[in-house]
């Protein structure tokens, strides 16, 4: 895109062409305001769509495999082991990097700190599609997607965490769509729907608050389903839920950073200058947030020890690898993220969200599968399965670039 | 002039702390390393030891001595908590307003 720009081509943000005389197809809007032979050109141009097409092909054939020979084509799961990567990294560790919707929902709809505006939609999306695709990676595991509705409706377990997870997913995952359609509303010039949905938007936003506030609880609840496999310093039954709710709070606010940053660097042309202008001052505030959340949880995480009574395993080796998570994950961001506050170092708070969201996935991989049966022997994941969740993981990314490019999240729709 | 005396009296106090953080860090350093020495450079082994030694590893006997010092140390930690938090939520709200555009 960034050649066209040069050219003197504008990045469509409008319901009419910038000479005022030609209104917009909803063809035109997909194909960016480009003729099609010059979004192929441009498209075929990024090296990242030849990855993603290489990707897309072969593990693309591999997943057709794993539903027609089965779950033992692409996996070792075993009753030993019933959780894999679909689910470690699919589901625990991307449903807590999307917690980022309802913090900024919370904050800007809520507590009325409307200058954190110019990411809310980011915040939303990357919620919106995170959840989307973690409900993916759950078909993928489970199989026979056209069952999902079996436990919805058909054959509830209502005493079961699983039905309140599968519940809760689905119902938080219909009100980040309907906190997004405003954008959706502005891009097809449907005025009325986004008045429809504006005017319910406290209630969206305190609904998903409570579905997602319970459900990253719910999903820490889940483990105490197997109190002896997991180890005892990543699980802790009367905390669980709280350490995965707490954690989930840094983990969707640093995300947010992440993401935030790869935008400001490879899709200048999409934002406009009232995200790029804000973006260091936001980044700033969500350090903040950060920095208080990841001080919590490191307090919350000593009281599960100390509750358990389980000191005596920090000096094994299961106990140095705790440490080390503990260090790399939550200590070490506490302090780097203090220096960036207090010295406005944009650049550092950036850094340290990044290691924070490789802290966090270490954590939720320890917890379901590389401590998981820690007496037993240890599942090292089927490659297939690493290409699988590789495939469905450069999908989410296709899928998110597809709307950003798209949709006003990170600029304004003019009017 | 009292300015001056009072510098003079900020400037005496920060050598102080200087003197005796310099005192305390040899002196915890040179318990560390010792510490180390005694556990055959062994990590774990000094840290199982420590551990014993300030009384969160031990044996219980009943369910009641056991509850009893887990609370204990779980009060112990939220007090400290109750402290650092409010003073941790301080140290990063004042910050400066300024700021400088990242590259």
């Amino acid at each position: 895109m960034n050649r066209f720009i040069a050219q003197g081509k504008t990045p469509l943000a409008a319901h009419v062409s910038t000479d005022g005389m030609t209104m917009w197809s909803v063809k035109e809007k997909l194909l960016l305001g480009l003729t099609p032979k010059e979004y192929v050109a441009q498209a075929i141009r990024n090296p990242l769509n030849w990855l993603f097409a290489v990707i897309f092909i072969f593990g693309g054939a591999i997943t057709v495999g794993r539903f027609i020979f089965g779950l033992s084509y692409v996996t070792h799961s075993s009753y030993d082991y019933p959780w894999g990567l679909f689910l470690g990294w699919g589901l625990f560790v991307m449903v807590p990097l999307s917690a980022s919707g309802f913090m900024l929902g919370t904050t800007v709809e809520v507590f009325g700190r409307h200058d954190f505006k110019p990411i809310e939609r980011l915040a939303l999306l990357n919620g919106l599609l995170g959840y989307l695709f973690a409900v993916i990676f759950l078909q993928v595991d489970l199989g026979q997607p056209w069952r999902l509705i079996y436990p919805m409706f058909v054959s509830l377990g209502p005493a079961a965490v699983l039905f309140l997870v599968a519940w809760h997913v689905a119902t938080y995952l219909s009100v980040q769509v309907a906190e997004l359609l405003p954008a959706f509303a502005e891009w097809v010039n449907w005025p009325g729907l986004k008045k429809t949905v504006k005017s319910m938007i406290l209630g969206l936003t305190i609904s998903g608050i409570i579905l997602s506030t319970l459900h990253q609880g719910a999903l820490g609840a889940l483990f105490t389903y197997a109190p002896g496999k997991v180890h005892p310093l990543w699980i802790s039954a009367p905390f669980q839920w709280f350490h995965f709710f707490c954690s989930s709070i840094f983990a969707g606010l640093c995300m947010l950073i992440v993401v935030s940053t790869l935008c400001k660097k490879f899709m200048a042309w999409r934002c406009d200058d009232n995200f790029l202008n804000n973006l260091d001052r936001l980044t700033l505030g969500l350090a903040k947030g950060s920095a208080l959340a990841l001080i919590t949880y490191l307090v919350i995480k000593i009281i599960g020890v100390a509750h358990d009574g389980d000191w005596g395993y920090l000096a094994s080796g299961w106990g140095q690898w705790f440490m080390l998570e503990m260090f790399i994950g939550v200590i070490l961001p506490i302090i780097l993220f203090t220096i960036a506050i207090k010295n406005n170092m944009v650049g550092l708070a950036r850094f340290t969200a990044f290691i924070t969201v490789l802290g966090i996935a270490l954590n939720r991989l320890n917890t379901a599968l590389i401590t998981f049966n820690w007496k037993l022997y240890q599942e090292i994941p089927h490659w297939r399965e690493v290409v699988i969740v590789i495939t469905i993981y450069s999908l989410f990314i296709v899928t998110y670039r597809f709307i950003l490019y798209r949709l006003p999240i990170l600029y304004t729709w003019k009017k | 002039m009292t300015q001056a005396r009072t510098k003079n009296g900020l400037r005496l106090l920060w050598h102080a702390t200087i003197l005796c953080g310099t005192i305390f860090g040899i002196w915890s350093t040179a318990a560390l390393l010792s510490g180390l020495a005694q556990a055959n450079w062994q990590f774990s082994e000094f840290l199982r030891q420590y551990l014993i030694a300030i009384g969160v590893m031990r044996e219980f006997h009943t369910f009641v001595d056991f509850y009893t010092h887990i609370k204990g140390v779980e009060y112990i930690i939220c007090l400290l908590f109750l402290g650092i938090f409010p003073a941790f939520y301080t140290l990063v709200n004042n910050a400066k307003q300024h700021v400088e555009a990242a590259s």
